[in-house]
């Protein structure tokens, strides 16, 4: 239940 | 869809040291005023089981001086969670490796930060890049697995090449490199840190090293500071893969990653400043508790609302990766500006910056205080790149700095991107 948790052009 | 991250743990057992490198981010020699007893560490490991961390790597200081570190290795392998080890490397005899073998520590990091002469000048010890190589020939007989790690700054870098033959021959199977920043001593040693402009020229050199470890079977790892969104990004973020999703996808600090200090504070991550990143300690509260209500254990979530990227500023704010990226290192942003946000040190920043003509660099304004994990605060300058740099730099790194043996002549300089291929 604790971890883990959860909390893109490269044409350049 | 199957799932594949996992959570770890790096844990400073102890900051005794028997080194004194000029680059400790801890600012290690003598242990802690409390450092946890061997009762509170057995405890420590069966919480860190149950809030579900898988692997643990135990750091110090040193962490073979601290008389108990065997016994917690065990604990932590009998817990069902795979224990590794990072290492100056200056004192593992074979017997030691025998023990270290026999306590279930999987795997070992060794820090190797120069060739002899500047390993040993980092180091503060004579003699030290020596015995790291003979710790390595005693891990490898007693049947370890083992890598080294490199701290990446103006002493190291031009010898990179060179390095990385050492450690190939030693028999070495991975090799993480990471960006020396200012916390802790390297903030008293500004002068051997990179500046951002100067990235121009690492991050190729680092290519074309990088291609052929793949190629050697060395599996080069980059740093959380390596980076990012560069022409090279997915060659060395890909652990030799070139996956196309191998680009950066922000800081991981609370996410899936605890750093522990010993005396029992705990962090996001073990390379964050103390003072700003503490959550709680280990004495007060249960592991869990930290985890799930700390703010400083929780700033890295939000991401994809605007929370997420509130906290970015200068450059960062305005950059087209932004959303995902969230500023890069937050470990790195912090110590140069004390506070997170916005990181110079982005090859793809270098390289847009250069395209305008401009260049960045770094100059230090607020001093350390003496603290292990603390930082001072850096300006930050814009400049044209027609403006003469500062007399009186003779670490100022550029590409003929850059010591390419023989055995290079072969190799051809990496000059292409996956991403234009």
């Amino acid at each position: 239940p604790l971890l883990p948790r959860s909390a893109a052009v490269l044409e350049s | 869809m199957t799932y594949h991250r996992k959570s770890y743990a790096v844990w400073e057992i102890t900051l005794k040291c028997n080194l004194a490198c000029s680059h400790c981010g801890s600012r290690a020699g003598h242990e802690r005023t409390k450092e946890l007893s061997t009762e509170e560490a057995f405890d420590l490991v069966k919480q860190m089981a149950e809030v579900g961390i898988k692997e643990v790597t135990l750091i110090g200081g040193e962490a073979f001086l601290r008389p108990d570190w065997l016994e917690i290795a065990k604990a932590i392998n009998e817990a069902g969670m795979l224990c590794g080890m990072t290492t100056g490397g200056y004192g593992i005899s074979l017997e030691t490796a025998q023990k270290m073998k026999s306590a279930g520590i999987r795997s070992v990091s060794v820090s190797i930060d120069g060739l002899e002469a500047t390993h040993d000048r980092l180091r503060g010890k004579k003699g030290s890049w020596k015995y790291a190589f003979k710790t390595m020939s005693h891990l490898r007989e007693v049947g370890i697995y083992f890598g080294c790690n490199t701290q990446l700054n103006r002493l190291s870098a031009p010898e990179f090449p060179c390095i990385y033959e050492c450690i190939r021959d030693a028999g070495a199977g991975a090799w993480q490199i990471q960006m020396t920043v200012p916390m802790g001593n390297a903030a008293d040693n500004a002068d051997i840190l990179l500046q951002p402009h100067e990235l121009l020229d690492v991050y190729p050199m680092l290519a074309r090293v990088a291609r052929r470890a793949y190629q050697e079977g060395v599996q080069l790892q980059a740093g959380n500071n390596i980076g990012y969104y560069g022409p090279y990004e997915r060659l060395l973020r890909g652990r030799g893969k070139e996956d196309e999703f191998s680009f950066w996808q922000g800081c991981g600090a609370g996410l899936s990653t605890l750093g522990i200090e010993a005396d029992g504070a705990i962090k996001g991550c073990p390379s964050l400043p103390t003072t700003a990143y503490t959550g709680g300690n280990i004495r007060d509260h249960a592991l869990h508790e930290i985890i799930k209500s700390a703010e400083e254990l929780r700033f890295n979530l939000g991401a994809g609302t605007p929370e997420g990227t509130k906290h970015l500023w200068g450059f960062c704010k305005t950059c087209e990766y932004a959303e995902l990226c969230r500023g890069g290192c937050s470990w790195t942003a912090h110590v140069f500006f004390d506070k997170r946000g916005n990181n110079p040190y982005c090859h793809h920043r270098a390289l847009t910056h250069a395209e305008q003509g401009m260049r960045e660099r770094v100059v230090p304004k607020v001093k350390a205080q003496g603290l292990p994990f603390d930082n001072g605060e850096f300006e930050l300058i814009v400049e044209p790149t027609d403006v003469v740099l500062p007399a009186n730099d003779p670490l100022h790194f550029t590409a003929d700095s850059i010591q390419w043996s023989e055995s290079w002549q072969q190799e051809p300089e990496v000059s292409y991107s996956l991403a234009r291929s």
